[in-house]
């Protein structure tokens, strides 16, 4: 997990692991389940040695874990990366370019037929779409983790489209040739 | 292309032309299609590609030119037009993109009414309908006019009266062409209830989101079926590598 997710959900208040844990659930619902359980401990000591984090301890665990002894809170410095962190603009960048040169060198080469690799793709896409579909339908609406589901329906219906201009395009250049 | 189990809907060589000699278009080309019991298959493609037709003569709204059409074991593609009327009445249910509502009866009166066509009792009618509401999450809207629904309300009301007369099958065109994002999941978790609940479905449609929520998938380009894709099975949250949770 991106260290800056983990430090900017601490921003709200000092939290055991467990609590952010919790956070992060709550947001993303059925992706969350992909969290590996150990994995936020992990991302918080690594914040912890970089000096973005510091640890007290309670005598008692007050969380379900032993580990649960430690509150974690933000230093000054870690406060000043989370504040940057929100203002950084950046966006995932989905990789077209390397699937649009498959189907390139495939023609060319006469390797294999560019349409099957679409058809592939677009087989691959549907099911994903069918998936994120049904955790969509699953949460309640108007979640945070439903808002996230739109997102990622958007985008596999934004792929697909192209996939199909993909389509389209080969076909007209199958019968050229 | 076949599905597993049972064919409930079979055709064989279907083929509608329209037209003659020069000017002869061939709509639909040598179809064959297995529509097994409680199967919902999605038939995609772009506009014109003849998607439309097909569910018409699949619905016997249309008859073919070629080829034979079987429901339930019963041939279909040569009944006379009063028994093809009968069927579509009591067999078969249609949803269309534009719903199709009459504007002046309430939601309820709307889903009454092919079974009050079909001879039922009013009574009978009127206790079926208030039922399909409920099922379709509309009890509270029986006597509004279609004017005062939503777009998804709306084709939920179509939806119920597709289903009045316990048809076997369900034929939608095009269900969520007038829906905007929110409507079409409304119609969506709709359609995914009635599959649990066993009803056989047969939509036509570009939207990827309707093609991704059927059980099978054929494409259509030009008249004819070029592709089948199976969509159930794989893997749980195929999608989840879509979002980054591991540290890079």
């Amino acid at each position: 997990m991106q260290q800056e997710v983990v430090l900017a959900m601490l921003a709200k208040e000092p939290s055991q692991g467990y609590q952010l844990r919790a956070r992060m659930n709550d947001a993303l619902g059925p992706l969350g389940e992909a969290l590996n359980a150990g994995q936020i401990y992990v991302t918080l000591g690594r914040l912890e040695k970089a000096g973005l984090v510091a640890v007290e301890e309670t005598p008692e665990p007050t969380g379900p874990a032993d580990r649960d002894r430690k509150v974690y809170v933000l230093t000054a410095a870690g406060q000043q990366r989370v504040a940057e962190w929100l203002a950084e603009v950046s966006w995932p960048k989905p990789d077209l370019a390397e699937f649009h040169l498959k189907l390139i060198a495939a023609a060319a080469a006469g390797l294999t037929d560019p349409i099957g690799i679409v058809d592939a793709q677009r087989r691959e896409l549907l099911r994903r779409l069918r998936d994120a579909q049904r955790a969509e339908m699953a949460v309640p609406d108007g979640s945070d983790a439903a808002l996230l589901l739109e997102g990622i329906v958007l985008r596999l219906q934004a792929d697909l489209r192209w996939l199909e201009a993909c389509e389209a395009n080969w076909t007209i250049r199958r019968r050229k040739r | 292309m076949s599905g597993s189990g049972t064919a409930l809907l079979r055709a064989r060589g279907l083929r509608k032309d329209y037209g003659k000699g020069e000017g002869l278009v061939r709509a639909v080309d040598e179809v064959d299609l297995d529509v097994a019991t409680g199967e919902t298959l999605a038939v995609m493609g772009p506009s014109g590609c003849g998607k439309s037709t097909l569910l018409h003569l699949l619905g016997g709204l249309d008859r073919p030119s070629a080829g034979e059409l079987w429901l339930n074991d019963r041939r279909i593609d040569r009944l006379s037009e009063r028994a093809l009327a009968g069927l579509r009445r009591q067999e078969i249910g249609f949803v269309f993109q534009a719903f199709h509502l009459m504007d002046e009866l309430t939601a309820r009166e709307n889903i009454e009414l092919p079974a009050l066509l079909a001879g039922r009792s009013p009574r009978q009618a009127r206790r079926k309908a208030l039922a399909l509401l409920d099922r379709v999450g509309l009890a509270d809207r029986a006597n509004h006019l279609p004017a005062a629904l939503s777009g998804g309300q709306r084709q939920r009301v179509a939806i119920a009266r597709a289903l009045i007369n316990d048809p076997l099958i369900v034929l939608a065109d095009e269900p969520t062409g007038n829906l905007d994002s929110a409507a079409t999941l409304e119609v969506l978790r709709l359609f995914d209830q009635l599959h649990a609940a066993g009803l056989t479905l047969v939509i036509v449609t570009h939207d990827e989101r309707v093609a991704a929520t059927a059980d099978r998938l054929v494409s259509m380009r030009d008249g004819a079926l070029v592709d089948e894709t199976r969509l159930t099975g794989g893997g749980r949250r195929s999608f989840a590598d879509l979002i980054r949770l591991e540290d890079s």
